[in-house]
């Protein structure tokens, strides 16, 4: 499926802390009164065509260890790549960390794997190690991404939350951080011919 | 490492034109973006077997001083790259 028939977000909640484990996990941080609503905030903006070159070229250095077979078992072209980064990158900035290869700082980028299906369009999201670690460390229990990408630009914000919210809380959470990335000449003109290209004629 | 083979493939990496970086250009690695620096990690790791950390390039101001640091690297964990 080419990317600019894609549906203008794609957004996915997943959940940190294990269903067996919330009861203990929500003792001990209610008791701490450490529990917040929003734990961390991420957003991040790659090019497509860069993407084709260093995640898709003849080099596969970048791809074999950036990305897990599994996130490149199900990539359609440069913009599945260049989503599946910025998704990695909005979730590390959440928590805070930053991304590296192997040795730090930041979370190695496969501890943070994305599947990104761009014919459903669908997006998953485990985390592994390091970065289920951090989210103990940043007591994050579930985490929501709203991804987006075209042609040309790819774009994820990624929300950490402490605890279960209400949709209007995300929702406005999220409606804040795209207001910041709006604001942004480099998505503002791709955004607004994309919208315009969504409006009943 | 051949300083020869190498420095055209760092071009690539950071998407510069061919024959535009230099011994003495700047390495500037406060103004690279996390894919630069992970694809530049991820080259030295491909391409010569060493693991680098970020934080070892704030160490280098220039691309020569880079590649001095890669050769002791090399050196001190006895890789002849």
């Amino acid at each position: 499926m080419d990317a600019r028939t894609v549906r203008p977000w794609i957004l996915t909640s997943w959940t940190i802390v294990p269903p067996e484990s919330r009861d203990a996990w929500d003792a001990s941080h209610l008791e701490s009164g450490a529990t917040r609503a929003v734990t961390g905030l991420g957003i991040d903006l790659e090019s497509v065509a860069r993407f084709a070159g260093i995640a898709l070229g003849p080099s596969t250095a970048f791809a074999k260890r950036v990305f897990g077979p599994r996130e490149r078992s199900i990539w359609h072209g440069a913009a599945s790549a260049a989503l599946c980064f910025t998704a990695k990158e909005a979730i590390a900035k959440a928590l805070g960390s930053g991304l590296c290869l192997k040795h730090g700082p930041g979370v190695p980028c496969q501890d943070i794997e994305v599947l990104v299906d761009l014919t459903t369009p669908c997006v998953t999201v485990e985390l592994h190690d390091a970065a289920a670690a951090r989210a103990a460390q940043v007591r994050a229990r579930c985490g929501s991404v709203w991804c987006w990408c075209d042609a040309t630009v790819a774009c994820t914000v990624a929300v950490l939350l402490g605890r279960t919210l209400d949709s209007a809380r995300i929702d406005s959470a999220l409606a804040k951080t795209w207001r910041v990335l709006r604001s942004d000449p480099r998505v503002r003109h791709s955004l607004v011919a994309h919208e315009r290209s969504l409006r009943p004629s | 490492m051949d300083r020869g083979v190498f420095l055209p493939k760092l071009s690539t990496a950071l998407e510069r034109p061919a024959g535009s970086l230099t011994e003495r250009s700047p390495l500037n690695s406060d103004g690279w973006d996390s894919v630069d620096l992970l694809n530049v990690i991820a080259l030295i790791d491909e391409e010569l077997g060493l693991t680098v950390s970020g934080d070892d390039f704030k160490r280098c101001r220039t691309v020569g001083d880079l590649l001095t640091f890669l050769e002791g690297e090399q050196a001190s964990s006895g890789h002849a790259g």
